[in-house]
């Protein structure tokens, strides 16, 4: 285990809004393909009152812990950590592998885009590494330790709790709903796709809304 | 071709478009013979790992390391009777 400060680089928005989310991001080079759709996802939602913090996971994005080192505990703890920091109880979102640390917020309901199970993030990293001529340690250019690896290889999506998941239309897995989009996680070069963007904010901000019902 | 093969083009003509930010026109004109790696610049080896991944995806088959080759991504062709052969069977 390392540290599990949270990163003093999150994104975060709104932090004074009533409802707050905290956010998950995809593993490894999906999360930097995805940040641009969900920064745009959390300022459509930040115009209708709803704040958020998207995370860094330790060892990946900004932060400046070694990813050698990091466990998946060492990502539960964080998400843990920084969820405790905000300002009222947040609800869960995450997006792609963010969701296999997604139930670490006693009770909290959380909503989940395209999530993946733990191996299906190995089988991409490899394949990612094994085309780009990486060697071991590193795969796809991330210095990934063998706990991290074998953790998430034997990671599935947790399960239980309220959770609602969302799709691309193209994508046949079961979900609550599917939406018309691009899959921006899978592009070598993502740009953005505004119409998906402006679709899952309101999703979520009404997600939020049947939340609070509740 | 079959019914079944026709679905198969029609899915990886999408994830193309998709993947790799085809215009319409572009992805609508990839033939069987249309030579993919090594010929469209878009298709690099990152390019190559979120195409084979999204595909994995949409067709719900697992595509193995060892299985990737250049004869498979040679052309639109020969990447749709790749994954017919998988999803197909």
């Amino acid at each position: 285990m390392v540290a599990a400060a949270p990163s003093a680089c999150d994104f975060t928005i709104g932090a004074k809004l009533p409802v707050q989310l905290i956010v998950i991001p995809p593993l490894f080079f999906e999360a930097n393909r995805s940040r641009r759709l969900i920064v745009t996802i959390l300022r459509h939602l930040a115009d209708r009152g709803i704040g958020g913090r998207l995370v860094d996971l330790p060892g990946t994005g900004e932060s400046l812990v070694d990813l050698a080192a990091v466990q998946l505990a060492d990502w539960r703890a964080a998400v843990s950590a920084a969820a405790s920091e905000m300002p009222v109880p947040p609800l869960t979102i995450a997006f792609r592998g963010g969701a296999l640390v997604d139930d670490v917020i006693g009770g909290a309901p959380r909503w989940r885009l395209s999530p993946v199970d733990g191996a299906a993030v190995v089988r991409a990293l490899r394949r990612a590494s094994s085309l780009g001529g990486n060697r071991p340690p590193r795969l796809a250019g991330y210095p990934l330790g063998a706990a991290l690896l074998a953790d998430l290889a034997a990671a599935t999506l947790p399960a239980g709790g309220r959770v609602r998941t969302v799709r691309l239309a193209d994508d046949p897995a079961t979900a609550d709903r599917h939406l018309p989009g691009t899959p921006l996680w899978h592009r070598a070069e993502p740009g953005e796709d505004v119409a998906l963007a402006a679709l899952l904010a309101d999703d979520i901000h009404d997600w939020t809304v049947a939340c609070a019902a509740l | 071709m079959s019914e079944g093969l026709d679905t198969v083009a029609a899915t990886v003509r999408a994830v193309l478009r998709d993947v790799l930010a085809l215009t319409d026109v572009r992805a609508a004109a990839l033939t069987d013979d249309t030579p993919l790696f090594g010929a469209m610049p878009e298709l690099d080896s990152m390019a190559v790992a979120g195409l084979l991944t999204e595909i994995e995806d949409r067709v719900g088959i697992v595509i193995e390391d060892d299985e990737v080759d250049g004869e498979m991504l040679e052309s639109f062709g020969s990447l749709v009777r790749f994954v017919g052969a998988k999803a197909l069977r």
